[in-house]
C-alpha cells in the first residue's frame, strides 16, 4: 500500500499547484463563457448567447481568419528557414556554437523589448524606410508597414518570425546531430546527393521533432498575442487587420468589461487546440510515425 | 500592554491609493496631506497598468481604499457591481456639492448614489503653430470652411493640417470632436438621453466630414500615418513644424513644451476653442473628466479615505498649486476658482483657458467627450470601429448603427453616466 501511496504524496504539492494554477482558472473560464460576467460582481447565466453572438460577430470572424493566415505563415516560413538553417549549420564544424548562439539570441529577448525596437525601425517618420527613401531620393521606398491594413499582419508576423525561427534552427539541429552518421555514409555509398540525403536520411531522422514543432506552431499560432499587442495600437489595428482571437478576447474582457464574452472567445481557441491535438493523437494511433 | 496600546493609539490609519500617475509629480499633495494629519497616513502606489491592476484586485475582493478610474463610465461599471461606497454622506458632511462645479459633481452620480468625484477635468482645444499662421497670413478659423482653406493652403506647402495620434484612444478624441462641434452638442445631448439615435443623419454627416478630411490627407499626411501615430508622435510632429494645428486635450499644456524641449525646439504655440464645424452649431467647450476617485466598498477606513478626498477639494489654492505641476493638464479638480486662487507665474495661455472655460461653460455652452459621457462598451466600439470606416471596410451608417445598438443595450443596463444639459436643452 505504502508503495502506491508514497509516489502520490511526493507528487501532491505539484498536483495541488497545477490544480490551483491551471484547473481552477480553466473551469472558471468555462463557467464564465455561459454568463454575462463583467469581470467583477455577480454574473447572470446566459446559456449559449455568447457563442451565438460570436458566430455573428464580424470582428471575431476576421480574427479567426487572421489566426488561420498566421498559422499558414508560421507553418511555412520559419519551418523552412529553420530546416534550411539547421541543415547548413550541421555542416559547420568549427565555431558552430557561435552561430547557434547568434540564431538563438532573438528568441531569448523579451517580446516587449524586441517588438518596441522593431516598432522604431518600422516607424513611418523616423524608421528605416523613410531614411532609405531620403538617402536614395526615392519616395516609393517610404512604406508604412504597420499602418497599411494590407501589410500590417504580415509585418507583425515577420517580426515574430525574426525572433522565432532561430529557436527552430536549434531544435532541428539538435535532432539532426542525433542521427547516426553511418546512415549518411551508407547514403553516400549508394550515390545520394545532398538533397536526397536530406529527404531520405535527415528528414526521417528528425521527424518526431519536426512533427512536435508543427503541433506546437499550430497551438501557438492560435494563442499569439504579445507581438501584436505591442506593435499595434489599438491592439489588432489598424481596422482589425491584425486582430487575432487573443487580442479580440483581451479587448472584450479588459477594455469592454465583457469577460463572459471574452471567455467564450477563449473557449473557441481551446477548441481549435483540442482538435489539433486530437488529430495528431488519432494519426499516431493509426500508425503514423509522428 | 500599556506600551502596546500607546503605540496603537499613535499609529495613523493607512489610506491606500493605487495611481496611474508617477508619484514624484503628486508629492505636493501627498506631503501636504500627511504633514497636516497625524492620525491618517496616505500611501500612494504607482502602477503602469492601473485599469488591469484594479480589475484584478477588485475581482479578488481587495483593492486600495481609493479607487482611481478613467472617468465616470468606469466608476459606473464598478458601482453597478457594488464595489464602490456611496459617498453621499461624506459629500453632505464636507459640502462637496457646493465646492465642485455642478456638472462635475453630477457626473459622479449613479442613480442617487455618489459613486465618484472628479480628480481632474479637461477639454478639447485647437492648438496652432503661431509662427506658421503669421507667416502665411492665416486667420484663426471660425468655421469648417476656414479650416478647409487652411488645410488646402498647408497641403500646398507639404505641411500637414493636423498633427494627431489616431492610434490607441485617438479615434475617440476626433469622433467626439466632430460629434459635438459638427453634429452639435444639443444633438449629442439628445442622443445621450435617448431622444435621438446615434445613427441619425446629423451624426452620419459629422463622421463623414471627419472621414473626408482624413481621406484628403489632412490628418498627418495619409490614413496610414493616422493609424500609426500615437502618443508622443503627434506632439513631436507638432513641435517639428510638420503640422499647422493639433486638436487635443488640455493635458497637452503639460506635454507640448516638454516634447519640444526634448527635441531642443522652442515652439511658439497657442490655442483657441474648437470652432463650430457646421452652420447653426454653437461653439462650446467639451466637458471631460480625466480621472475619477471613489471609495472602495470594502475599505476599512472609509472615514479616513473621505478625509483624503476632501483634501483635494477643501482649498482651491492648494489644488491649483498641485495642478500647476502638470501645467494644469492633470490634477485639475473642477472647483469654483477665484482669481486670487491662481498661483503666480502661470503661463498666460493657461490662465486664458481657465477663465474662458469657466465663462463659456457657465453660460451652458458645453459639449461632451465620449469617454466621460458614453458607457464603456459604446465608447470602445466608437474607438475600434472608426478605423474600419476609414479603410472603407464598413460604411459610416453601419458604424453608427453598431454604436447605437450597443448604446441602447448599455442604457437599458443603467450604464450611461449622467450628462448635464446644454443651454438650449436646459429645462
Amino acid at each position: 500500500m505504502r508503495r502506491y501511496v508514497l509516489p502520490w504524496l511526493f507528487l501532491a504539492p505539484l498536483l495541488l499547484l497545477s490544480l490551483i494554477v491551471h484547473l481552477i482558472p480553466a473551469v472558471s473560464t468555462v463557467g464564465a463563457s455561459f454568463t454575462d460576467w463583467s469581470g467583477f460582481g455577480s454574473a447572470n447565466f446566459v446559456g449559449l448567447d455568447n457563442f451565438a453572438s460570436i458566430v455573428r460577430d464580424r470582428v471575431y470572424l476576421k480574427a479567426l481568419t487572421n489566426n488561420l493566415i498566421w498559422t499558414g505563415i508560421f507553418l511555412t516560413v520559419p519551418v523552412m528557414m529553420g530546416l534550411f538553417g539547421a541543415a547548413l549549420l550541421a555542416q559547420v564544424k568549427r565555431f558552430q556554437i557561435v552561430y547557434r548562439i547568434a540564431f538563438f539570441i532573438p528568441y531569448t529577448l523579451a517580446a516587449v523589448i524586441s517588438a518596441q525596437i522593431w516598432k522604431g525601425i518600422l516607424h513611418p517618420v523616423v524608421g528605416i524606410s523613410p531614411w532609405l527613401a531620403a538617402v536614395l531620393g526615392n519616395d516609393d521606398l517610404r512604406v508604412n508597414f504597420l499602418g497599411n491594413p494590407q501589410t500590417a499582419l504580415f509585418t507583425v508576423a515577420f517580426v515574430d518570425n525574426w525572433h522565432f525561427w532561430g529557436f527552430l534552427v536549434v531544435l532541428y539541429l539538435t535532432a539532426m546531430q542525433n542521427i547516426d552518421p553511418e546512415l549518411y555514409e551508407a547514403a553516400r555509398i549508394e550515390g545520394a546527393n545532398r538533397r536526397q540525403e536530406f529527404w531520405f536520411v535527415t528528414f526521417p531522422g528528425i521527424r518526431p521533432t519536426f512533427v512536435f514543432t508543427i503541433l506546437m506552431i499550430i497551438i501557438w499560432s492560435f494563442l499569439v498575442f504579445d507581438y501584436i499587442f505591442v506593435l499595434t495600437d489599438p491592439p489588432g489595428g489598424p481596422a482589425h487587420s491584425t486582430e487575432v482571437l487573443a487580442t479580440f478576447a483581451y479587448t472584450k474582457g479588459f477594455r469592454n468589461f465583457n469577460v463572459g464574452y471574452a471567455a467564450a472567445v477563449s473557449m473557441t481557441m481551446v477548441l481549435v487546440t483540442l482538435l489539433v491535438t486530437l488529430g495528431f493523437t488519432f494519426l499516431r494511433r493509426r500508425g503514423w510515425e509522428i | 500592554l500599556v506600551g502596546l496600546s500607546i503605540a496603537n493609539a499613535q499609529s495613523p490609519v493607512i489610506v491606500t491609493w493605487t495611481t496611474g500617475t508617477p508619484l514624484e509629480q503628486q508629492s505636493l499633495f501627498i506631503d501636504s496631506f500627511n504633514n497636516a494629519h497625524d492620525d491618517i497616513k496616505l500611501e500612494m502606489v504607482f502602477t503602469e497598468d492601473l485599469r488591469q491592476t484594479l480589475n484584478t484586485s477588485l475581482a479578488a475582493g481587495r483593492g486600495p481604499d481609493i479607487i482611481e478610474t478613467d472617468g465616470p463610465a468606469f466608476a459606473t461599471e464598478y458601482a453597478n457591481a457594488n464595489l464602490l461606497l456611496d459617498m453621499t454622506p461624506y459629500a453632505e458632511q464636507f459640502g462637496w456639492k457646493d465646492v465642485l462645479l455642478p456638472w462635475a459633481y453630477d457626473s459622479g452620480l449613479v442613480g442617487d448614489m455618489l459613486a465618484s468625484i472628479p480628480q481632474t477635468f479637461e477639454t478639447f482645444i485647437l492648438y496652432y503653430n503661431v509662427e506658421m499662421f503669421e507667416a502665411n497670413g492665416w486667420a484663426l478659423p471660425t468655421s469648417l470652411e476656414d479650416i478647409n482653406a487652411i488645410c488646402n493652403s498647408a497641403a500646398l506647402m507639404d505641411v500637414w493640417c493636423f498633427s494627431h495620434g489616431g492610434g490607441g484612444t485617438g479615434n475617440e478624441w476626433y469622433v467626439g470632436t466632430f460629434l459635438t462641434h459638427h453634429a452639435g452638442a444639443d444633438n449629442v445631448y439628445r442622443a445621450l438621453t435617448g431622444e435621438l439615435a446615434w445613427n441619425d443623419a446629423v451624426f452620419v454627416d459629422a463622421i463623414t466630414a471627419l472621414k473626408t478630411q482624413v481621406d484628403a490627407g489632412w490628418w498627418s499626411g495619409d490614413v496610414q500615418n493616422y493609424f500609426t501615430f500615437g502618443w508622443g508622435d503627434y506632439q513631436t510632429n507638432f513641435c517639428q513644424g510638420r503640422a499647422a494645428m493639433m486638436i487635443s486635450g488640455t493635458w497637452d499644456f503639460n506635454f507640448i513644451d516638454s516634447y519640444c524641449n526634448d527635441l531642443g525646439i522652442k515652439l511658439n504655440w497657442d490655442w483657441m476653442p474648437i470652432p463650430a464645424l457646421r452652420e447653426g452649431v454653437e461653439p462650446t467647450f467639451d466637458l471631460a473628466i480625466g480621472n475619477s476617485l471613489s471609495i472602495n466598498a470594502r475599505s476599512e477606513h472609509a472615514d479616513a479615505t473621505a478625509e483624503v478626498l476632501n483634501w483635494l477639494m477643501n482649498d482651491p489654492a492648494r489644488a491649483l498649486e498641485q495642478s500647476a505641476v502638470f501645467s494644469f493638464g492633470e490634477w485639475f479638480v473642477p472647483l469654483h476658482y477665484e482669481a486670487d486662487d491662481m498661483p503666480e507665474g502661470i503661463d498666460p495661455r493657461v490662465t486664458r483657458y481657465i477663465s474662458t472655460f469657466a465663462k463659456v461653460t457657465g453660460q451652458g455652452y458645453i459639449g461632451y467627450t465620449t469617454w466621460t459621457f458614453l458607457p464603456i462598451e459604446t465608447d470602445s466600439q466608437l474607438i475600434q470601429g472608426l478605423s474600419s470606416v476609414l479603410t472603407a471596410d464598413i460604411t459610416v451608417e453601419t458604424y453608427l448603427t453598431e454604436i447605437n445598438d450597443i448604446f441602447v443595450r448599455e442604457a437599458g443596463e443603467g450604464k450611461v453616466p449622467p450628462a448635464p444639459p446644454t443651454a438650449a436643452e436646459s429645462p
